[in-house]
């Protein structure tokens, strides 16, 4: 186990350079550069501009250098420095920009994908074991709904529901005392406070369809031979379904884990911007029409990384739910 | 209750409520199973040879289910002062706590298909532990030490080691072996063993056929036998049944079976089984037709057409009810009404 653990881990690292490297060809495609739109933008503000001084804000920026060798440096910076370079519109180191931003993607990210497991995969499971009765019917409406809501619809429905009724906003996350200050553990818990909105936006169609792929692969195992034996050895009910049916119907679940991640971070910037979210879905597509390419590459990085670590994370608790694929990962 | 039986079935009816319309799996089925003896049971598929076996456990596939009938079983589980009494496994509710310490304590089954028995998330040993652990009053480590040693019994070599393995790493008859095994472990008073070896090759075949003749041997316990293959009731069986469409129409010793039969099914089977000696000279006799559709039970006697013998306005309008051939023989044909 803890050699497949080190092996997946291993391809891990790889992949991620290898995906930095992508990140950084990708971003050189398109044709320009930051200094030629930065010219660009002065021009059309009515400055008086020459060539000279497009070659001139290029080597200040140090956009004159090969591509190989920006990408070196870049790469060095971030391993030894945590330094993922300098965003040229904001004029601030990357972190800078991104930092508390990225915190509240990944917490709430976290947050909701948890919420939305814990309490779909136990409805799935009940659904799934009362096939046809009345609950089940209700879960089913429920289920279809919740994954044919577009999730800025439901974030609408939401603020005005609670800014009619209940005379709240749900929008904004923090309380004005908190709404500047550095993170703390008191900045936390309030966090915590106004994140459910976003939680039930965001979550809601991940934990409909968690629902339905549970109560599907529930539906499946549990008329299986093995659960008929441990039936007939006299396990009790409950005992039963939990040890073996909910084992082998999690598989496809746990196996998703590396793509929802990275969906609900890199999400749906239409709800976000409807909630109020700083999120950084806005500052990753600014940055892309700027060519600001340290922050556009940072913010593709994240994306990808989530996903590379989340598919790790699957694939770890895939070898620890199914001895088929730990042994298979080993011989 | 015969003071030898240790289960005795009493006119027990299932059926399956389908959308298309309900199935009679079990039409009144009478059998009684005594102490230590081996019964086969014999039919085509489909004719509710497992459906009878399930039906002792209450495992019956949704939508199935018990309509009439007693299942009698002698037994000490739920007895005051340890007495033995005689419990009506088909009044007892499913997951009632009764039920559950007579599945696997009083009796085991073993099923077809050793691919799928087992889970394969966990380990054989949890397995095969976990059924004598909610039956006895055991340590895990005497439940370890017993299912090594089961293991070894059914011929498993290098059972300490295998038993932390998962059933991914055995073959079909090293599965079925440790199935045979885990269904021994709390050593119940009988074993179901249906068509324990019918998805395994001949060779196989015979090796779980002596086992299971050796287990029974050192155990005692009885066994109900389901299969389809008369040669492998000609090796095991004490007394045989032959089932059709939810009936038993003939029962009687294993002689009587294969060489005194009154049944033309029972007859049409026994002639069905290919002999070396005439593999040059002739075809393989077979039946005639198939097994009719569930939702179309035949009137009067569910054989008669397929009958060689039927007789024209009498079969296929009455039911015949068994007659007594004397010594436990018994048929129900209209041939000797």
């Amino acid at each position: 186990m803890a050699k497949y653990a080190l092996r997946r881990f291993i391809t891990m690292v790889v992949m991620l350079v290898a995906l930095s490297l992508i990140v950084f060809v990708i971003l050189e495609l398109p044709p320009g550069d930051f200094a030629e739109r930065y010219v660009h933008d002065l021009r059309q503000s009515g400055a008086q501009v020459t060539y000279g001084q497009v070659e001139y804000y290029r080597h200040m920026l140090g956009l004159d250098r090969p591509w190989p060798e920006r990408y070196l440096n870049w790469a060095t910076n971030i391993v030894t420095r945590f330094d993922f370079g300098w965003s040229l519109t904001y004029r601030l180191p990357v972190t800078k920009v991104i930092g508390d931003r990225i915190w509240f993607t990944i917490i709430l990210s976290v947050v909701t994908i948890g919420a939305s497991y814990l309490i779909a995969i136990p409805l799935g499971i009940y659904s799934a074991i009362k096939q046809y009765s009345t609950g089940d019917y209700l879960l089913t409406i429920l289920g279809y709904l919740g994954m044919a809501t577009p999730a800025f619809l439901f974030a609408l429905l939401l603020l005005y529901v609670s800014t009619m009724y209940f005379g709240t906003s749900v929008g904004g996350l923090y309380s004005l005392e908190f709404q500047n200050a550095p993170w703390s553990w008191n900045k936390f818990i309030d966090l915590m406070r106004h994140i459910w909105p976003a939680v039930i936006v965001l979550g809601t169609s991940g934990a409909a369809s968690t629902l339905r792929t549970m109560r599907a692969t529930m539906l499946d195992e549990k008329n299986q031979l093995y659960v008929t034996v441990a039936r007939a050895k006299g396990v009790p009910e409950n005992k039963l379904i939990q040890k073996y049916p909910v084992r082998a119907a999690l598989n496809p679940i746990v196996s998703t884990i590396g793509w929802e991640l990275a969906t609900i971070v890199s999400g749906s910037p239409i709800t976000a911007t409807v909630l109020s979210l700083p999120d950084i879905g806005p500052i990753f597509l600014k940055s892309l029409t700027n060519q600001d390419i340290y922050l556009s590459g940072t913010i593709l990085l994240i994306y990808s990384c989530l996903t590379i670590v989340g598919t790790f994370v699957s694939d770890i608790l895939l070898a620890m739910l199914d001895p088929r694929i730990r042994y298979g990962g080993i011989e | 209750m015969n003071e030898n039986d240790l289960i005795e079935i009493k006119n027990l009816r299932v059926s399956f409520p389908l959308d298309e319309g309900t199935v009679q799996a079990l039409d009144g089925i009478d059998l009684s199973i005594p102490k230590g003896k081996v019964i086969g049971i014999v039919g085509e598929s489909g004719c509710g040879k497992s459906i009878t076996a399930r039906s002792i456990l209450q495992i019956i596939p949704p939508p199935g289910k018990i309509d009439q009938g007693e299942i009698l079983l002698r037994t000490k589980l739920g007895s005051m002062n340890d007495d033995e009494h005689i419990i009506d496994l088909a009044k007892l509710k499913p997951d009632s706590d009764l039920l559950r310490q007579i599945r696997w304590g009083e009796i085991s089954m073993v099923f077809q298909e050793p691919m799928t028995s087992f889970s394969a998330y966990h380990s054989l040993g949890d397995q095969i532990m976990e059924a004598l652990l909610m039956h006895k009053d055991v340590s895990k480590e005497e439940a370890r030490q017993a299912a090594i040693e089961m293991l070894d019994r059914v011929g498993i070599p290098n059972a300490a080691v295998r038993l932390n393995q998962f059933p991914h790493e055995f073959s079909g008859g090293m599965r079925q072996r440790a199935m045979i095994g885990m269904a021994l472990i709390c050593n119940p008073s009988m074993l179901i063993a249906d068509e324990p070896t019918t998805s395994l090759d001949v060779t196989i075949q015979a090796q779980m056929l002596d086992l299971m003749k050796d287990l029974r041997r050192d155990f005692g316990s009885s066994i109900m036998f389901i299969t389809h293959n008369l040669g492998v009731i000609a090796q095991i069986a004490d007394e045989v049944s032959i089932m059709y469409l939810g009936k038993i129409v003939e029962q009687g010793t294993t002689m009587d079976i294969f060489h005194d039969q009154k049944h033309p099914y029972t007859s049409s089977l026994v002639e069905a089984i290919p002999k070396i000696s005439d593999a040059r000279k002739k075809r393989l006799t077979t039946i005639r037709g198939s097994v009719p559709s569930p939702f179309e039970r035949p009137s009067g006697c569910p054989f008669h057409n397929r009958c060689p013998k039927m007789m024209p306005g009498v079969c296929d309008v009455k039911v015949p009810t068994p007659i007594d051939f004397g010594n436990g023989h018994k048929a129900a044909c209209l041939l000797y009404e």
